[in-house]
């Protein structure tokens, strides 16, 4: 009789392990319709498209900001005359030059009103012993003060009778004429011989007086390299003392100074002017009616060092067309930033989960840390791709189990462990639209990858508790989220915001808690940004 | 034993292959089924979602060391665990533990679990289905799949002790359930 008999281990292995079974086609149908659903499934191209997103431009960030770190050089401030207060600036870091009408204006009637005694003998007679040429030159910064004093012959009203003036091939006599500014004039022979490329000072003619010291800028000869070109006048409106081809004498004693040639210092960067009479015309019809008549093109101006040519590269990506209003309007709103790094911090609102405790989520305080990189498409519009850590408290997840130990007894431990803080690593990719200096919106999406969770951990045996990594049974860590904010640019590089986040998926397992709570993630909070 | 075309059918996502491949499963992943899971649909998702993890690395089933059966089998265990996780009854597995008597200690005597019986599969399996699903599971795994109690406490996040006490339940009910058939087949006849 024992020996039918057999360990219970031994008999289920022998009648389980191989046995016969049919195929179920229902089964079958089931594991089709999910085999068809996995071919339908779409692959997460949006999050490696985000991820790409990510990855080509903090590395574009990254090269552009090492590359324009070793190339860019401070341009030469291009500062005329403090005590004629004009002034021209350019510079090359923020790609931003400013004009300003009134200190133009201002400089112009200081020089004016001193005549040519202002001028230094040492820039009328360099300016002199240039020869005459297409171009005029202007000196790198060292030397600005100076050849800028030579430039604003071009618009300097010669109060003197006593000498001709060439303008472009014409002579004319006006009645006063500064010896230092007659210097300046071209002979006759050599612009003739060069017609098609004249270069030229300009300025109305007036009599004896100055009044209203105007700026004209115009635009260069699209046909060439350069973008811009300036034109400082100076036009009396009392009298007009037309210059006429004709006549090759100029009866005004009005200012007017013709530079003809090329006018060059030692370390000379060349100013080209090209100028149509129409396009003249159109930009002071006043001034150009008196000298209908009169044949003179401006072409284009070349402005900054020649070494460098920085200041061609600016004047050269400046592609609209701009006027001195333009410029005014510039300096007082948007400032194009270039492309830059920045740090972010912040603070938030952000929901709890129920759990497993089926309490109501609280809201509970959610810093954040990072940083990104800041791409300007224009001067508006900006893109932020940034990382940053945070976390999301009152997860309300608890669990308890009482453990045992047998030694001479058996003993029992309560183990309890309470989850506080699921930490995340967000990657917004964001788009701000500056609506002016200082208000920006901004908008975007991202993802938030979690990393860990902070528990806190308790046992009976010990009074205290202490906090412990790893519990992450039940918590989605990924998820999708849409972001939304505002933000104050106290300062260029500092800036306050207010966003708000709102998460798409259920960020706890439903068939780990046995409950049907849909736990999205939203945070509400403020933050601050420095870019560098 | 899958040949090389039927799995590189499966890798094209040929369906006549993938056909072919669940019939090869089928068995092994069914027999699994049976024995964990406490309904047809239970069942069902084991088989099928054991398929499922196996056709999408079924390239793996080229390199592997052990029987392509034995890997289907293991695929089938690890699918049927991950459920019984995933499921309320394990935290009722942690529950339970505090119902384990005070006195009760490992050691038994292998004589204590012999069985005399006539009892069929189906039988068998009826009878296991009335076991409280963390006792038939630890049964499954240490009695029918070979895993021991150290690998089972591993699994399951419990301590060998309480493994070897889900067992001993599991024996004791098996015992007294199973020796009807024996009368059944001794005197019944």
């Amino acid at each position: 009789m024992d020996s039918n008999k057999n360990h219970i281990d031994n008999f289920l292995k022998e009648k389980l392990e191989d046995w016969p079974i049919e195929l179920n086609e229902a089964h079958w149908a089931d594991a089709e319709r999910r085999l068809d659903e996995e071919d339908n499934r779409k692959k997460p191209f949006f999050f490696i498209f985000l991820l790409g997103v990510l990855l080509i431009g903090l590395g574009t960030a990254a090269y552009k900001q090492f590359s324009s770190s070793k190339k860019s050089q401070p341009l030469a401030q291009t500062e005329v005359s403090k005590e004629n207060n004009f002034k021209i600036a350019t510079t090359n870091k923020n790609n931003y030059e400013e004009f300003s009408e009134k200190n133009v204006d201002r400089g112009i009637e200081s020089i004016a009103k001193n005549t040519t005694s202002n001028l230094d003998n040492k820039s009328a007679q360099e300016l002199n012993r240039v020869p005459s040429d297409k171009n005029i030159t202007v000196g790198e910064p060292n030397k600005l003060q100076r050849n800028r004093k030579a430039n604003n012959l071009v618009a300097l009203k010669s109060n003197t009778n006593s000498t001709e003036q060439k303008l472009d091939g014409i002579i004319r006599n006006p009645k006063s004429a500064e010896v230092s500014s007659r210097k300046l004039i071209a002979p006759p022979n050599k612009k003739e011989e060069q017609p098609s490329k004249k270069t030229t000072t300009l300025a109305a003619t007036k009599e004896n007086k100055i009044s209203e010291p105007r700026v004209i800028k115009s635009e260069t000869n699209p046909q060439t390299s350069l973008t811009r070109s300036e034109i400082v006048a100076h036009k009396k409106t009392n009298k007009t003392a037309a210059t006429s081809t004709n006549s090759r004498e100029s009866k005004s004693s009005g200012w007017l100074a013709s530079a003809t040639g090329v006018v060059k210092s030692k370390n000379s960067s060349k100013i080209t002017i090209y100028k149509s009479v129409a396009e003249f015309q159109k930009m002071n019809p006043r001034y150009v009616k008196g000298l209908e008549n009169y044949n003179y093109e401006v072409t284009n101006i070349e402005l900054g060092p020649k070494k460098s040519d920085s200041i061609r590269k600016v004047v050269a990506q400046q592609n609209k067309p701009k006027t001195v209003a333009n410029y005014q309007q510039e300096s007082k709103a948007l400032v194009r930033q270039p492309s830059r790094f920045f740090i972010l911090a912040g603070i938030a609102a952000a929901r709890g989960y129920r759990g497993n405790l089926d309490a109501n989520p609280s809201y509970g305080l959610s810093p954040s840390l990072g940083a990104g990189y800041q791409y300007n498409f224009t001067d508006r519009m900006s893109l932020y791709l940034s990382v940053y850590m945070s976390y999301i408290g009152n997860l309300n997840i608890k669990e308890t189990r009482t453990q045992y130990s047998y030694s001479f007894d058996r003993d029992s431990t309560l183990l309890s462990v309470t989850r506080k803080n699921l930490l995340q690593l967000q990657l917004p990719v964001q788009v701000a639209y500056k609506l002016n200096r200082k208000h920006s919106v901004f908008g975007g999406i991202g993802t938030s990858l979690g990393i860990n969770t902070i528990s806190l951990y308790e046992d009976s045996k010990n009074s205290g508790s202490k906090k412990q990594f790893g519990y992450t049974d039940g918590l989605r860590f990924f998820d999708f989220n849409a972001s939304l904010g505002y933000e104050y640019h106290i300062s260029p590089k500092f800036s306050a915001g207010i966003f708000y986040q709102q998460g798409f998926l259920d960020m706890t397992k439903n068939n780990y808690f046995t409950n049907q709570h849909f736990d999205r993630n939203s945070r509400g909070g403020i933050n601050l940004r420095y870019k560098f | 034993m899958i040949n090389e075309e039927t799995i590189q059918g499966c890798i094209k996502k040929d369906r006549r292959s993938q056909r072919a491949f669940y019939e090869f499963c089928y068995p092994i992943l069914a027999r699994v089924g049976y024995r964990y899971a406490k309904n047809q649909e239970d069942i069902q998702e084991i088989i099928n979602e054991s398929f499922m993890r196996l056709i999408k690395k079924i390239e793996r089933l080229q390199d592997i060391n052990i029987s392509q059966e034995a890997y289907i089998w293991r695929a089938g265990v690890n699918t049927a665990i991950d459920l019984f996780r995933k499921s309320k009854n394990y935290k009722e597995l942690i529950r339970v533990e505090s119902s384990m008597p005070a006195d009760w200690t490992p050691m038994e005597a292998v004589s204590q679990h012999e069985i005399d019986s006539k009892a069929n599969t189906q039988e068998i399996l009826q009878v296991m289905a009335t076991l409280p699903e963390p006792t038939k599971t630890i049964l499954n795994l240490f009695a029918i799949d070979g895993y021991a109690h150290k690998e089972i406490g591993k699994m399951l996040g419990i301590k060998e002790t309480l493994s070897r006490w889900h067992l001993h339940k599991a024996r004791t009910i098996l015992k007294d359930k199973l020796s009807p058939f024996l009368m059944k087949t001794a005197y019944g006849q």
